[in-house]
């Protein structure tokens, strides 16, 4: 069974990070009998069955001192992750979110963090920043130049 | 009641005036000759007295040693002042004598003075010409060098005056060019910040009448899912697009 980690922003994995860190600390201190609750206890349920099975499936016990270096993993993980910048003219709902997600994983054919930027200015549509280009599918823009084409062509 | 005297009372007023005083007159009169009497019978008795007393002899007695003793004393004392005069005298006369030989021996020793002081002022006058003719050589030759380090100097000042002036102008002129090209540079700062808040204004009158534009152009406000539909499309365009890397 694959365990996908359920993080799409920036922001979501500044958050996730902190936890993990106090998760980290806190079962520095810990004995081996309670690891899981400690997890339970900083992280969501999904990241903290992420962490077991991922404990698991590299054959290791899940021993604190295993979960342990295994949350260390992802946490370096989180933070090289790629980042794609995005402006939008409102925040987007989660649902919404989750199928912009979807669709930029299945195009790229891997996980990206999406640092989304908020720009009432341009009204509508999308900016997307990736590898260096720059597409600009904003609302503002596009009418910018239908009004152009309109004033230069009257069509 | 009258209170004035009458003749008659003023009459015995003056006869008992008169009694009165008469009466004071014949009092005083036999009480002095009264002490009269008592003074005379008196020395007559001291007299007596004297003559018999045997202490008068000696006292005559004593009378004349203490008379022998003053004049002899008196004697002696015109002799002191006698001495005392002789003695002042010659003091006088001596001191006169030696006033005269101070006097003397001082006018010979100023006029001895005199001549050596004469000696020695010519002799002072010679060397002072001597020195001085030998400062006025000495002068008119320093004033000529003088005046050639003077010249040298004051060319060497003018020309360093030159080098310093030229120094100042360069460094006024790289401080001026310091300064236009602050003034420059703050202006076009100036200008740039103006520019960019001139762009900032633009934008958001221009974002103004697009979003009008838009409304019109649309027809409509935009509803939640229009805006989701829309940014679908256009995520869809570029993932699509050519030049959206998946590598």
């Amino acid at each position: 069974m694959t365990y996908k980690l359920d993080v799409m922003t920036t922001a979501h994995a500044g958050i996730l990070i902190e936890d993990i860190e106090k998760c980290i600390s806190e079962l520095y201190k810990a004995d081996d009998t309670a690891p899981k609750s400690i997890m339970e206890k900083h992280l969501p349920q999904v990241i903290v069955d992420y962490a077991l099975m991922g404990v698991a499936s590299n054959n290791k016990e899940q021993t604190t001192e295993n979960i342990r270096e295994y949350l260390s993993q992802l946490k370096d993980k989180l933070k090289n992750m790629e980042v794609m910048h995005m402006d939008l003219a409102f925040y987007p709902r989660a649902k919404f979110l989750q199928e912009i997600y979807e669709k930029i994983s299945i195009k790229l054919g891997y996980q990206v963090l999406l640092d989304i930027n908020i720009n009432e200015l341009m009204l509508g549509g999308i900016t997307l920043e990736h590898q260096g280009k720059y597409f600009d599918y904003s609302l503002k823009t596009q009418v910018n130049k239908f009004v152009d084409d309109y004033l230069n062509h009257g069509t | 009641m009258n209170t004035l005297p009458t003749p008659t009372n003023l009459y015995y007023l003056l006869i008992f005036v008169f009694l009165a005083s008469l009466t004071t007159l014949v009092l005083i009169l036999t009480y002095s000759f009264y002490t009269w009497i008592v003074s005379r019978r008196k020395n007559v008795i001291y007299k007596q007295l004297y003559e018999l007393d045997p202490r008068a002899d000696a006292y005559n007695e004593a009378l004349k040693i203490i008379e022998a003793a003053r004049t002899k004393s008196l004697s002696l004392l015109k002799e002191a002042h006698l001495e005392k005069q002789s003695v002042e005298d010659s003091a006088l006369r001596i001191e006169k004598e030696l006033k005269a030989l101070f006097e003397t021996k001082a006018r010979q020793m100023r006029k001895k003075q005199q001549k050596s002081l004469e000696l020695i002022t010519n002799d002072f006058l010679d060397q002072y010409k001597n020195l001085l003719e030998s400062e006025k050589r000495q002068t008119s030759k320093s004033i000529v060098e003088a005046t050639d380090i003077i010249r040298q100097k004051l060319l060497d000042e003018v020309k360093e005056f030159s080098n310093v002036l030229a120094n100042q102008s360069y460094r006024s002129q790289a401080a001026i060019q310091k300064k236009i090209n602050e003034e420059y540079e703050s202006a076009k700062k100036e200008v740039d910040e103006y520019k960019k808040h001139a762009k900032e204004r633009i934008e958001s009158a221009v974002s103004g009448i697009i979003r009008r534009a838009t409304l019109e152009l649309i027809g409509k406000n935009m509803t939640q899912e229009d805006h989701e539909a829309l940014i679908t499309k256009s995520l869809d365009n570029i993932l699509q697009s050519s030049e959206f890397s998946t590598v």
